[in-house]
């Protein structure tokens, strides 16, 4: 329904836009007149006024006014520098007045902060931008995607190769243990908002706040930093088509190279015949062994589940008026059979003087995303089944037709490519948003806006598991479905007062605000099996026997009140203060509200008198900020005993009466996690402005971190979360930009970043010493431990487990019988001395935080070529690579796939550092043995784009602008690691990074498309 | 005026938004404005019960797992492999406080019932003055017997454990601290007294406890508290006169026949007093609201879980007769045996027209070499075993109810009372210990002078209370009885060292009173320290 509602509208939109190309009139020559102003409405005097690809021109006077003789049918470009050029089509008028934008390369660049914009120059706080030419080039599914590698202090990570799946960002490291680390998102001043489906294209300017004093003016949400994003608008009165059309083939870059069918027979034989079977008890004859291997008998699970992905993306974009429309459809094809991600989004800004002292924007978006099998966990298990299962085997048994299934695999229905096709899901989602504001201006100085932000947003998602084969032989109603419907209705009101006033040598700018913020979720969620067909898939709640069906509702409400003073003095010294007061439903009565400052004091050295003029130096700026944040770190229904009903107890013995109970203790006091943060930093731009240099040294500390605290079971059992413990974040960051060379025909420009960030967990619950995190080895049910460990004094998420100390030799037998191995068995450490090895003999074995990051930016221009390459850089991160060992068997009766397993360690191959087949035989996953430096570089992008000479070809009439461009994405990744990709991990959270089990790898990716504005 | 309209939609959008209350809505009602009205006291009250039968897999009362601190009985042994560690170091006496299951299914289920009954008692206090106060005591009363019920199923297990008596929330929940038995009794006693003030006779239906309920535990209460730890003596004449009331008073008969008490179609029978009330899957829908006991209970030939069966030496003391018959499987139909095999029965089936074999095969065949408990199976059991089909579908629950209180203990507990309080037993608790047994044979209730009877004055003291004892240990097997009354009476000792030589699973430590009562759960120590363990854990 949402789908056919979305394409009918995009359908009559477009109709709509059509008409109005069509509209443009022919006619006889006149004479235009108006006014030329710059974005404050103030008259620009001197702007030129052409008739283009004619002599004929003008230049405004001192009051903005112009008068000249044109042609009907003529456009009319207005230069002026400093400024963006601007062309109108005059369409008979005899009066237009035309408002210039600011050329934001310029160094008198605007900057949006929070709640307003500020002058680059008068910027005290530590702000990265981007502008929509720095994404332009990028072609990327998600916008977090196009942050990657561009700014300093930002790490983006993506998670999953899956198209349109979450993308990891951090702004200066990981500030909380238990709760989120991502950022807030600020999308046209809607505080909160949810990027996933935002249009890449739509996005005019990226602001990433990154210190307390910047952010601060968010408060209890700006504790990861905030990105505030800011969508296109028409470029005032010009009317313009354009439409890109883009399309693209991906493939896995790397795959493991895995043993041939007869290979791993033999293999299997081999470890039987060691462990003492007798030859007559083999598995495998030396007849199907000789037979496999001559009739080349051998699956490729890789191949089964891999296949290529492929993208097709039309974006159309229509400017008219005040207004922009905005229309992208996508459908994209992952590399893992069955994943699907479509995306189809609408958007039509409107930004206008409506009458003299009133601005109006007006912002309407909807997007609609389908996505079918995006379920992470079912690719980590077929992805882990597709290395490791046996290659002998068909992916279907010739006997029953159906999948193969593997007993090895034990009650898994763990056939890869039964997982991926008999399992599927299918997610949709729809955000509606409006947004809208209305600024008045007062009196000189003095305005207000009031804003309001509606959010509507489904998401109905779907699942059927197809039982696996085996069990429908004695069940054949035990598939199940699952269908979740949730509805948001998301609302954000606020009111914004601001004076500006100049006194001789001092400039205040004052903002105050308030602040309302309301989000309500409904769900209801239906589930069951015992179904009587299978047929219906999805829909099959008609058909079930058993059926479970659950409604849920949770809001959260927020106000606020805040602000912001600036003051400069000459020009020279900037100071910036902010408070914030805010109170959350989610805390406990007499503990909602909480108070949050920032400061700043900016020195513009470079203003001094005593300041060399006309040197290499055109700008130095020293930036000093301070302040407090918080974080939403606390859950819906965290503070607060609340009773469930239940479905009750049975007095009679036939029906049930409903019960209550009340829930476990709650902790009344919880509060934020608040973040204190200093930041000190200099600008500088040398070279007439075409070098600039942003260095950025910070220490952040959270304290209040939320942990679970154990309740006794004699109060109800379960864990409250209590605010204990510190966190401590430190690092510099450095980025340099630039044009290393600027000619008219050639140019190159630079833009590269290094960041390094320093974790450490200072305090954490109680008096432990440390907090286990991320999974248990499910592989190792004799040596259970969790994969990570966190200590205080050290970094989050450290790899925890045995020491790999190689293979015993046959030297070394006597050694080897203390713990009841033998020579080929692996060594690993007894750490603890006691004669035996488990888990007490574990150890911090790998460190996965990055010891820095950097990312390289470089455009080659020349003529109509450009050419846009995207390096990113990380380095010093440990990976536990337990997908590699389950390729190498020994667990859980599942057998060597690995090629490296047939170098093994044998009596006549001492030197082999992989474990041979012997009767004691353990091979633990969670050991060094798997541990590998997952530093990469990436080729994230290499775009090459030409513009073609429409105004030298005349067929093209009406076409203002046409580029080609062929962009080839992660070409290029140079890296130690063994697995798919060390970015694309199966586990990646804050405090169990660095851990692979088969993540949905990245592919390498090939895209042409095309651009044209008419 | 198109700008109007726009200026006037944009000014509405913007501005009444701007009011906002600062409240969590939850779905389920806040705790603080919940109680309002009898009906919500009725509903938390009923949600106390609820959690006796909820969270099958992890602790409830039906499952295996509430059985777990009492096999070190007589009565039950159980598999020497598989997931049974819990009740192997209960059934072999080497208890060890991380036993999960101890600590889930009895630690933190009673807690967490006393929990839910302290809230009712709270609330129930709120709505005074507000609802009629007959009413809400009446109600009340039953979360007052609940608590008791907890307490001294938790002393009886524990020792001394901490008595907390309301919600707590922050960090007073890690204020807590052991108290001493005789305070708990005090507890118990306290509770029991305001449930038996104010329970009705008679409830709308038999699943709630009514006064009888009460009185009956108030005289268990006092037998035990006359026995071993406390050992107070006195109490044994006020179990006398509690239990005869019960027994004169109350509208409560044994049921003829024993089988009868365990009938799905006789549930709530005259017999009953207070059972754990269960129902069928077909009336009440999935979500396991039947039985597990049955499921606990099952051989593996029968798909069972087999957590616990027979100990080979109580089963040969176990006095032959209907009772036995009834309560115990020892034997097994197979079918389609070896043909050839002279000692297989033939039978024409009719239907198909085809021949059928089929025998008997001792327990001592069993795969377990066991006999089963199968009271629980509540006729909803087929001892067919079919030799080529051994997955055959067994239901896993029963709707039976679990009785917890019926007439028959309360006659035996009146019969060992009164001797103990009287000095000798009178005629009289001679003749309620041979009904019981007279039953158990099969015979008639009043059928005087059959040869199971025990002719008064036969007995003395300590043997007629070691008779009644022991006769409860037949007749209540698994009704969670027997461990409790070994250690009241300090029989653990004598009793084990009757184990079979045959048992699989030998006990492993010397038995001593150290065992009388179970360890804290180590986890419980681990989150707060000021909990002291009991000695020898």
């Amino acid at each position: 329904m949402i789908q056919f509602l979305s394409s009918t509208l995009s359908r009559s939109l477009m109709v709509s836009v059509t008409l109005l190309y069509s509209t443009f009139l022919i006619g006889q020559d006149l004479t235009v007149s108006g006014i030329v102003t710059d974005q404050n409405n103030e008259p620009l005097p001197g702007v030129t006024i052409l008739v283009p690809r004619t002599t004929n021109g003008t230049i405004t006077d001192f009051d903005g006014n112009y008068k000249l003789k044109i042609s009907e049918g003529d456009k009319l470009e207005y230069r002026f520098i400093g400024f963006l050029t601007q062309t109108v089509e005059v369409n008979g008028r005899t009066k237009i007045d035309v408002s210039l934008e600011e050329d934001v390369v310029q160094m008198d660049e605007v900057v949006v902060i929070g709640y307003g914009t500020v002058d680059k120059k008068d910027l005290t706080g530590s702000v990265s931008i981007l502008s929509e030419d720095d994404l332009a080039l990028q072609p990327v599914v998600r916008l977090e995607a196009a942050l990657q590698s561009k700014l300093p202090g930002v790490v983006v990570n993506q998670n999953s190769g899956n198209p349109g799946s979450e993308v990891k960002v951090r702004i200066r490291g990981a500030n909380s243990f238990g709760a989120g680390n991502g950022p807030l998102y600020v999308v046209d001043g809607y505080v909160g908002a949810d990027i996933q489906s935002l249009n890449p294209d739509d996005v005019a300017s990226i602001s990433v706040l990154k210190d307390a004093s910047a952010s601060a003016i968010y408060g209890a949400q700006g504790a990861n930093g905030v990105i505030i994003i800011t969508t296109k608008n028409n470029k005032k009165d010009k009317t313009q088509i354009s439409v890109k059309y883009q399309k693209s083939f991906s493939e896995l870059r790397t795959r493991w190279d895995l043993m041939e069918g007869w290979q791993y027979m033999q293999t299997v034989n081999d470890r039987l015949r060691a462990g003492g079977t007798s030859e007559d008890n083999l598995l495998f004859s030396r007849l199907d062994i000789l037979q496999a291997q001559s009739e080349g008998t051998t699956t490729d699970w890789q191949d089964a589940i891999f296949q290529t992905g492929q993208q097709d993306q039309i974006q159309v974009s229509v400017n008219k008026g005040s207004s922009v429309l905005s229309l992208a459809a996508q459908q994209n094809t992952g590399i893992i059979t069955g994943t699907k991600y479509n995306r189809y989004n609408l958007r039509y800004n409107y930004s206008a003087d409506i009458f003299e002292p009133v601005k109006l924007f007006l912002s309407i978006s909807n997007a609609f995303e389908d996505r079918e099998n995006s379920n992470n966990g079912e690719h980590i298990n077929a992805i882990r089944a597709a290395v490791g299962w046996p290659t002998n085997l068909p992916i279907f048994d010739e006997v029953t037709g159906d999948y193969t299934r593997n007993a090895a695999y034990g009650p898994l229905p763990g056939n890869p490519v039964f997982m991926l096709k008999e399992n599927p899901n299918r997610s949709f989602r729809n955000d509606l948003i409006t947004n809208t504001f209305l600024e008045f201006k007062l009196a000189k100085g003095l305005k207000f806006k009031t804003q309001g932000i509606i959010n509507l947003r489904g998401i109905s998602s779907t699942s059927f598991d197809r039982v696996s084969p085996n069990i429908i032989a004695s069940n054949p109603n035990a598939s199940s479905y699952g269908n979740n419907n949730r509805m948001f209705f998301n609302w954000q009101a606020t009111q914004q007062l601001s004076y500006k006033k100049t006194i001789g040598k001092h400039a205040f700018d004052a903002t105050g605000i308030y602040e309302v913020r309301s989000s309500v979720e409904r769900g209801f969620n239906s589930s069951g099996s015992e179904l009587t067909t299978t047929a219906l898939g999805y829909y099959s709640a008609g058909v079930a026997d058993i059926r479970l069906n659950g409604a849920s509702r949770e809001n959260l409400e927020i106000w606020s009140y805040f602000g912001r003073v600036n003051y400069t003095f000459n020009g020279k010294y900037l100071f910036t203060f902010n408070a914030r007061h805010d109170e959350s439903s989610r805390l406990g009565t007499g503990y909602e509200g909480a108070n949050f400052y920032g400061g700043a004091f900016a020195y513009r050295l470079s203003e001094e008198a005593f300041f060399p003029k006309g040197g290499a130096i055109d700008e130095l700026k020293l930036r000093l900020s301070i302040g407090q944040l918080g974080s939403q770190a606390v859950d819906f229904l965290e503070t607060i005993e609340v009773v469930n009903y239940n479905k009750g107890y049975s007095f009679d013995g036939s029906t049930f009466t409903r019960g209550a109970a009340v829930s476990r203790p709650k902790n009344e006091r919880l509060g934020w996690e608040t973040t204190n943060q200093v930041d000190a930093g200099i600008d500088l731009s040398l070279f007439d402005n075409r070098v600039n240099f942003t260095f950025d040294a910070f220490y952040k500390k959270t304290t209040n971190l939320i942990f679970n605290q154990l309740v006794p079971a004699y109060v109800g059992g379960g864990s409250l979360k209590v605010n204990s413990g510190e966190m401590l974040n430190k690092g510099i960051e450095l980025a340099v930009s630039g044009y290393a060379i600027d000619k008219k025909d050639f140019s190159i420009e630079v833009n590269a970043n290094v960041s390094v960030v320093r974790n450490e967990l200072l305090d954490i619950l109680g008096d432990a010493d440390f907090i286990v995190s991320g999974p248990n080895q499910r592989d190792n049910p004799d040596l259970l431990d969790n994969t990570h460990r966190n200590f205080i004094g050290r970094p989050m998420g450290l790899l925890w487990g045995l020491v790999y100390d190689g293979v015993y030799s046959t030297d070394q037998e006597d050694l080897a019988r203390q713990y009841n191995r033998s020579p080929g068995d692996p060594i690993y450490r007894d750490l603890n001395e006691d004669g035996r090895i488990d888990n007490t003999d574990m150890t911090v074995i790998g460190n996965p935080n990055p010891d820095f990051v950097w990312g390289l930016v470089t455009n080659f221009r020349y003529k109509k070529f450009t050419l846009n390459l995207v390096w990113n850089g990380v380095h010093g991160v440990d990976v536990l690579n337990s997908l590699k060992a389950s390729t190498y068997g020994g667990a859980g009766n599942r057998d060597a796939t690995n090629l490296d397993v047939l170098d093994r360690w044998t009596p006549d191959n001492q030197s082999s550092n992989i474990p041979g087949y012997t009767t004691t035989s353990v091979l633990y996953r969670q050991s060094s043995q798997w541990i590998e430096d997952g530093s990469y570089v990436k080729l994230r992008n290499a775009t090459l784009k030409y513009d073609v000479p429409v105004k030298k070809l005349s067929w093209l009439k009406g076409v203002s602008d046409l580029s080609l461009f062929l962009t080839a994405q992660n070409a290029l990744v140079f890296t130690k690691y063994t697995g798919y990709d060390p970015e694309s991990l199966s586990n990646t959270g804050d405090k169990a990074g660095g851990f692979d089990e088969g993540g949905y790898p990245i592919p390498r990716t090939l895209l042409t498309g095309i651009n044209i504005t008419f | 005026m198109k700008r109007l309209f726009q200026i006037f939609v944009l000014t509405i959008l913007c501005t009444t938004f701007s009011c906002v209350d600062l409240e969590e809505e939850p779905i389920n009602q806040l705790r603080t404005n919940y109680f309002e009205s009898f009906g919500s006291l009725r509903a938390a009250v009923n949600g106390t019960y609820t959690v006796l039968i909820s969270d099958v897999w992890e602790r409830s009362i039906q499952v295996g797992s509430f059985r777990v601190p009492q096999m070190g009985a007589d009565d039950f042994t159980t598999l020497t492999g598989s997931n049974k560690e819990e009740w192997r170091q209960f059934d072999q006496f080497y208890q060890s406080s991380g036993n999960t299951r101890l600590q889930r299914s009895t630690w933190a289920l009673l807690y967490d019932v006393i929990r839910q009954a302290s809230w009712d008692i709270e609330g129930a206090a709120s709505l005074e003055g507000i609802v009629n106060q007959e009413a809400i005591d009446q109600t009340v009363a039953e979360s007052y017997f609940l608590r008791a019920w907890c307490y001294f199923w938790l002393v009886r297990t524990f020792g001394e454990v901490p008595i907390i008596t309301s919600t707590v929330v922050n960090d007073d929940i890690y204020d807590v601290e052991r108290q001493s038995v005789a305070l708990v009794y005090e507890q118990i006693l306290a509770d029991l007294d305001f449930a038996i003030e104010h329970l009705p006779e008679i409830q709308s239906d038999y699943g709630y406890v009514n006064k009888w309920a009460a009185k009956a535990y108030l005289a268990e209460v006092h037998l035990t508290m006359a026995g071993w730890p406390l050992n107070q003596t006195e109490h044994y004449a006020i179990a006398r006169d509690i239990s005869r009331d019960v027994i004169q008073n109350s509208s409560y008969q044994l049921m003829d026949d024993f089988a009868s008490i365990f009938q799905p179609e006789n549930e709530g029978n005259e017999e009953l007093i207070w059972s754990i009330s269960l129902c069928p899957i077909d009336a009440c829908g999935g979500g396991y609201t039947g039985s597990w006991t049955a499921k606990a209970t099952k051989p593996a030939e029968l798909n069972g879980y087999q957590d616990m069966y027979i100990e080979l030496s109580f089963f040969e003391r176990f006095p032959e007769g209907a009772r036995k018959d009834f309560t115990m499987l020892s034997n097994l139909k197979v079918e389609t045996g070896n043909p050839a095999d002279p000692s297989y029965i033939r039978r024409v089936d009719g239907l198909e027209d085809k021949e059928i074999f089929y025998n008997y095969i001792d327990y001592t065949q069993f795969t377990t070499g066991h006999p089963y408990l199968k009271k629980y199976w509540g006729g909803f059991y087929d001892t067919t075993l079919v030799a080529d089909d051994p997955a055959q579908p067994v239901d896993p629950q029963s709707p039976m109810d679990i009785p917890m209180m019926r007439l028959a203990k309360v006659y035996l507990m009146y019969a060992e009372a009164q001797a103990r309080a009287d000095g000798s037993p009178s005629a009289e608790s001679f003749e309620f210990l041979n009904q019981i047994r007279r039953r158990g044979k099969g015979y008639p209730i009043d059928s005087v002078g059959t040869e199971v009877d025990i002719l008064p004055g036969t007995l003395g003291t300590d043997d007629f209370v070691r008779a009644v004892v022991d006769e409860k240990g037949w007749e209540l097997v698994g009704e969670l009885n027997r461990w409790f009354d070994l250690v009241r009476t300090e029989r653990v000792e004598e009793v084990n060292a009757l184990r079979s030589p045959l048992e699989p699973l030998p006990i492993q430590n010397t038995i001593t009173k150290q065992y009388y009562i179970a360890p804290i759960p180590a986890t419980e120590i681990a989150i707060n320290p000021r909990l002291t363990q009991n000695p020898g854990y």
